[in-house]
């Protein structure tokens, strides 16, 4: 099979861009105009014990090896330390980011199947009633901002009527439970899903006309194919295509896709750590997830690439060439 | 007339809504009638409605057109299009077969489909029949064909598999939409035989739309002239090429290109026309023969 070379082959390709981008992540953060011993040390230290500090850490060492440093740690796994609460970052990664996961991947899914329904039923009746009234909601849904919406709902479920608790993701003694945590999950799930969901289908809507304008379209129609056969026989499948390029995109909001909604419901994810990260200058902690949202970006484009391979048989045969 | 008419549509007139108000006639007023067994040419530039009264035949128009007509029979049973009316045994190939087949679905996956859309057979029969009628098509190789994608064949295969899809219908009227315009010059030798072979065989009616008269001359027992939405002159071959009386048919002639070197292409010239546009009711058909009429204006007559 070719595809499995044309795969090979885009993987190879991958790796020097994630070499260079850890390179930039490195630099950027360098270019700050504080580092590591600003806060470990006193204004009162003397220069001595400054310097002895630097040593220990490896500060005074030239950039180029410190970055050589930095990137072999991260290729063990290790990336490094909380400058604030002196905690490996990678274990307090591996709790967040499932966390994240759990939210977003239900979140993003149920809004790919709401967009994939709407944006096919609003594209086939193009121009009427339930188009017009898809295509508000979903303007509605792209203006409101996030955590307002967000905190409507904490004040209409949450507060008002009481049925979901406000914050966090387990109430504590019942970690187990899985019903307690889906009371916990439904509010943030749904503010995100209602987040994710009217991009999505615009997009979908927008690729439906645009194969429906297709001259096969048309041939079929002369074959007397009705519409429903022409929609769940030709067109749903062509119009996947473009939607794996969106799914391969979105990738990296498995980290960073929920920031603000995590840090509003006080979701244990990699969104409030990530703002107390910011807030504190915690630079290790930003360089990591930096690096990881950059190399799920990359990852995501391999990913839709392949999978696009996969579904367009005129890709794969390219490949074999 | 010699023939009985396999179709025929009086009074057909179709126009595209603009917007609400505004709309733009671009079929006026037309009659059409196709005798049966022949191969019947349509000729025009591009624009003239050709392809607009292919589609309102077909029952294909574009959403935002409006189509009405008087009489529309077909083997003298007058048609409806109305939804649960049974589909009219006509089948239609475009004018360019790269875009023709779904880029994602097998070529089987297309004929296998129209297959059990018309007859109750299974996925083995059905499989069985289109091989059969690819292989009359004359595509080599057709059980490979089968499992090929649209991309994977040329130009010419493409539209040969097109054939193929019209005849599974079992039509008694085929219409060739311009069917060789995108393809190169001897591929359009082969399928042009190819329609002219499947005609004799398959005791088919053809209408050929088309702008090349080259075409017409070697291929169809009767041609219609179309410009600016309206049917100019009509009649069969011989006398649309050595009789023409229309000032549009002899502009369009005279268009032809001849393979003389340095010749300059010859462009029609539009104000050869009568003046000021004629409406509808300043213009008449005027009989010639039993097959050749010609349209004119009223006064000219007189």
């Amino acid at each position: 099979m070719t595809t499995s070379k044309y795969i090979g082959k885009r993987i190879l390709q991958v790796i020097p861009l994630l070499l260079i981008i850890s390179f930039i992540v490195f630099f950027m953060i360098h270019l700050a105009p504080y580092d590591v011993i600003d806060s470990i040390t006193t204004p009162n230290m003397s220069k001595e014990t400054v310097a002895l500090m630097k040593a220990k850490y490896g500060l005074d060492q030239p950039f180029i090896i410190q970055y050589g440093k930095w990137l072999l740690n991260i290729l063990h796994g290790d990336f490094g330390y909380s400058v604030v609460s002196q905690h490996s970052i990678s274990n307090e990664l591996a709790t967040r980011i499932p966390n994240t996961i759990k939210l977003i991947l239900p979140s993003y899914f149920t809004a790919l199947v709401l967009a994939i329904v709407l944006g096919l039923f609003a594209g086939a009746n193009k121009g009427k009633r339930i188009d017009r009234w898809i295509d508000g909601i979903c303007s509605i849904g792209i203006s409101m901002p996030t955590f307002w919406f967000a905190m409507l709902v904490i004040y209409i479920l949450g507060y008002y009527l009481n049925i979901f608790p406000i914050i966090g993701m387990h109430t504590i003694g019942s970690e187990n439970s899985f019903r307690d945590f889906l009371r916990h999950f439904f509010m943030p799930y749904f503010v995100l899903t209602v987040a994710f969901f009217p991009d999505l289908t615009r997009y979908v809507r927008s690729s439906t006309l645009s194969q429906l304008s297709e001259d096969y379209v048309l041939v079929q129609k002369s074959f007397g194919a009705s519409k429903r056969e022409i929609f769940t026989h030709h067109i749903s499948r062509n119009v996947l295509l473009p939607i794996i390029t969106q799914i391969g995109l979105a990738l990296p909001m498995l980290v960073t896709g929920a920031i603000i909604t995590e840090s509003i419901f006080g979701w244990p994810g990699i969104g409030p750590f990530f703002l107390s990260a910011t807030k504190s200058l915690d630079y290790p902690i930003i360089m990591a997830i930096l690096l990881l949202s950059a190399t799920l970006v990359i990852l995501g484009n391999l990913l839709s690439d392949v999978l696009y391979a996969i579904v367009d048989p005129r890709i794969r045969k390219e490949g074999s060439r | 007339m010699t023939k009985q008419p396999i179709l025929e549509l009086k009074e057909l007139n179709v126009a595209l809504l603009e917007d609400k108000i505004q709309q733009t006639e671009i079929i006026k007023n037309i009659d059409i009638k196709i005798p049966k067994g022949e191969i019947v040419g349509i000729v025009g530039e591009s624009g003239s409605g050709k392809s607009m009264t292919m589609r309102a035949i077909m029952d294909i128009l574009p959403e935002n057109a409006q189509r009405n007509f008087s009489t529309f029979t077909f083997e003298g049973e007058p048609v409806s299009f109305a939804k649960a009316s049974k589909r009219l045994p006509i089948s239609m190939i475009f004018q360019d077969p790269m875009t023709s087949l779904n880029p994602l679905r097998k070529i089987g996956y297309h004929l296998i489909e129209v297959i059990r859309r018309q007859q109750k057979l299974s996925k083995k029969a059905a499989k069985k029949l289109a091989i059969q009628e690819l292989e009359k098509v004359g595509l080599t190789n057709p059980e490979k064909r089968m499992t090929q994608y649209p991309h994977e064949l040329s130009g010419g295969m493409r539209q040969r598999v097109m054939i193929a899809m019209a005849l599974l219908v079992k039509p008694k009227l085929l219409i060739a939409d311009e069917p060789t315009t995108a393809l190169d010059v001897t591929i359009q030798a082969q399928i042009l035989t190819l329609i002219q072979k499947l005609q004799k065989e398959e005791d088919l009616t053809v209408v050929l739309v088309t702008h090349d008269f080259g075409i017409v001359a070697g291929m169809c027992q009767s041609v219609k002239v179309m410009y600016q939405g309206e049917i100019v002159e009509e009649g069969t071959t011989d006398e649309i090429f050595y009789q023409s009386q229309h000032p549009y048919t002899k502009e369009l002639l005279k268009a032809v290109p001849t393979v003389e070197k340095g010749q300059r292409l010859y462009a029609i010239q539009h104000q050869l026309e009568t003046g000021e546009p004629l409406t509808a009711a300043q213009k008449e058909f005027r009989q010639l023969s039993e097959t050749h009429r010609v349209q004119v204006a009223k006064e000219r007559r007189a």
